[in-house]
């Protein structure tokens, strides 16, 4: 089922190519990512009285396998036989004065492909218009717009700069001339029959004396031609042409090429202004969500607003207890850290318990101690004694302290000679729990060296 | 299409295309007016979430830390006689000097000194050392250690060194002591706080 909404409408374009021999169409379809083309056909048509209800059948029938909404635009491209071109004049007279129609039974557009004041232009019976027109309307188009053939190639010619260009085209084994200034504006086109092809060079030849007497003016630098490469095979037959092979582009590339570009045809019905249209809205639409934003911040701000008011006021109610947790903690803290520290201080055994406990194992007279230095980790004592004394002290344990060892004599005490000189350092707490029995110290204090 | 843009401009000129552009800026000039102020109290609103958020957890948590500041009490008041409170070490220091001389005096010690004193500060409690240099005979050792572990502050010996050397005075020998002496010093409490903050609180989103 076709969709026959306005917008489905303005979704799908139609650009449909016509040539004696056959009608070439494109069928775009517009999405979120832009036009792009969806169907082709290439319709063979026949010559003769029955060439143009041909062309609406077949097209018809196109339109009905694409299920193409109606009123999708359709935009035709057609030959020089059915659109023509009049170059500008060398005198000042309007170029409408060489058509060869009264201006009123012709619809014409000035060419403004280049800025020149003096145009060229297109033309077309308004009886083919009406013709064209039917069909489209028959099979449920509107039709817009109508390119002339030569316009295919105009923007591709219009890139050889300096001298004229005549590009030959062959299409469906027709050839097909195009003229155009130095500028690129169209100058002539049309179709070449049998004959003519064979007398190429001489029908050019012709064209051109034919523009020159026209336009009044000869050309500085050699035409450039521009044709397929198997027509160029023989450069000798084209003296006085600079000569292009043709870009082999294929028929529905240079549509859509056309179709895609600013270049401006015949126009029917004008679409410039569902564009203003278009714009107008979108700037409404701007306008109206940038509002509803506005009004959206506006509305939230003073719903931050309020949030802030009742935040300020639950702070301020909530500051005094706060700085009373606060202050808790730290007091809390404060309290902990002093009961940490004083559990530590106290756990730590001190030189004393060292000291007690080499005066508890030291051996008994005559050994007498001369001098001790204990710090938390180590002890260290010298004294002086027998050899009973040292083994005595070797077989003495030392609660929570490794086995005793040499303790290098310090310098002071040498001339004492001491027998005795042993240190130990702080053992695991597995070789601290080992039981020791030592001997009270107030009785073993009484072995220092005293008077 | 590029070719109806172009009829468009050249029947109408920039009129229809500048329509977009006024729009923006009408928008644009109205936004301005607004949106710093707007900006503003978000970025207030947000800190005023966060500040109220802190002070619930606060309040949330004050029941907990009541009960450890009530466990902590027993053991903490004794403690504050035992350590040295004083606003500053220097003061903590003299305390500790003028108890540790009273001690050795206390213990007949003689040519008592005080060097090389130090402090480390872990929190708001700090251990001070200072060293001391004096003479007695053997038997006052275990008194020290006694008077020590007796004394109204907490006081330790971290090192020690003990020479017998010659007593000039008496005749015969002495022990020359050199000892360091530590303690503890803790700046003074703030004053004791209310203990209602436990008190749930509201606090408005």
């Amino acid at each position: 089922m076709r969709n026959r909404t306005p917008s489905a409408r303005r979704r799908h374009q139609l650009v449909l190519s016509l040539l004696p021999h056959g009608l070439h169409i494109l069928h775009f379809q517009r999405s979120l990512l832009g036009w792009k083309r969806v169907n082709e056909a290439q319709l063979p048509l026949p010559e003769g009285e029955d060439f143009l209800p041909q062309i609406q059948a077949q097209l018809a029938q196109c339109i009905q396998q694409w299920k193409l909404p109606p009123g999708a635009r359709a935009n035709w491209v057609l030959a020089g036989d059915i659109l023509g071109i009049v170059p500008p004049s060398a005198t000042e007279t309007s170029p409408a004065a060489a058509l060869p129609f009264s201006a009123t039974d012709t619809r014409t557009q000035p060419d403004l492909f280049s800025a020149s004041e003096r145009t060229s232009l297109m033309w077309m019976h308004k009886d083919w218009i009406a013709e064209i027109e039917r069909i489209s309307s028959q099979c449920h188009l509107d039709l817009v717009e109508i390119f002339a053939r030569a316009q295919l190639f105009q923007q591709h010619a219009a890139r050889l700069t300096g001298a004229p260009k005549v590009v030959i085209e062959e299409e469906d084994g027709l050839l097909i001339l195009h003229i155009y200034a130095s500028a690129g504006m169209m100058l002539r086109t049309r179709i070449l029959n049998n004959q003519e092809a064979k007398t190429l060079h001489a029908i050019l030849q012709a064209e051109l004396a034919g523009l020159n007497a026209n336009t009044d003016r000869k050309p500085e630098r050699p035409y450039h031609l521009v044709a397929p490469v198997e027509l160029l095979a023989n450069p000798s037959d084209w003296q006085g042409f600079e000569c292009h092979s043709l870009e082999t582009i294929t028929q529905a590339d240079l549509l859509e090429q056309l179709w895609r570009s600013d270049l401006e045809g015949i126009v029917v019905r004008s679409t410039h202004e569902g564009i203003v249209k278009d714009i107008k809205m979108l700037s409404i639409a701007m306008g109206g969500i940038g509002l509803v934003g506005l009004g959206l911040m506006a509305w939230h701000d003073g719903k931050l607003q309020q949030q802030i008011d009742d935040g300020r006021a639950q702070a301020r109610k909530d500051l005094p207890r706060v700085e009373a947790a606060k202050a808790l903690k730290t007091h809390t803290l404060q309290m902990a850290n002093t009961v940490h520290a004083a559990k530590v201080f106290r756990e730590s055994s001190g030189p004393m318990t060292a000291f007690t406990q080499i005066l508890a194992n030291f051996p008994p007279a005559p050994a007498t101690l001369l001098y001790v230095r204990a710090d938390e980790n180590t002890f260290a004592f010298v004294g002086t004694g027998e050899e009973a004394s040292v083994k005595w002290l070797q077989e003495r344990t030392f609660p929570g302290y490794g086995p005793l060892t040499e303790f290098p004599v310090p310098e002071f005490l040498q001339n004492s000679n001491p027998v005795i000189h042993f240190q130990s350092r702080k053992s695991k707490p597995d070789a601290a729990a080992r039981p020791a029995t030592p001997s009270p110290a107030s009785a073993a204090a009484s072995r220092t060296a005293t008077p | 299409m590029k070719r109806d843009l172009k009829r468009v401009y050249r029947q109408h000129g920039i009129k229809y295309f500048a329509f977009p552009a006024i729009v923006l800026l009408m928008l644009a000039a109205l936004a301005d007016q607004r949106l710093g102020g707007y900006m503003e109290n978000r970025e207030e609103a947000a800190d005023l979430a966060i500040r109220l958020e802190n002070n619930r957890n606060i309040l949330d948590l004050n029941s907990k830390v009541q009960r450890n500041h009530d466990e902590l009490s027993t053991s903490f008041a004794p403690l504050q006689q035992q350590v040295f409170v004083a606003p500053n070490i220097a003061q903590a220091v003299n305390a500790m000097q003028e108890q540790v001389r009273t001690l050795l005096q206390s213990l007949y010690f003689d040519n008592v000194e005080f060097f090389d004193f130090s402090d480390t500060t872990n929190s708001n409690v700090s251990r001070i050392v200072m060293s001391a240099r004096f003479t007695g005979v053997p038997q006052q050792l275990p008194r020290l250690e006694a008077a020590l572990a007796q004394a109204p502050s907490i006081l330790s010996i971290d090192s020690l060194e003990i020479k017998v050397v010659e007593d000039p005075q008496r005749g015969g020998q002495q022990l020359a002591v050199q000892a360091r002496f530590a303690g503890l010093h803790m700046k003074p409490l703030p004053e004791s706080v209310p203990t209602n903050a436990s008190k749930k609180t509201e606090v408005k989103p």
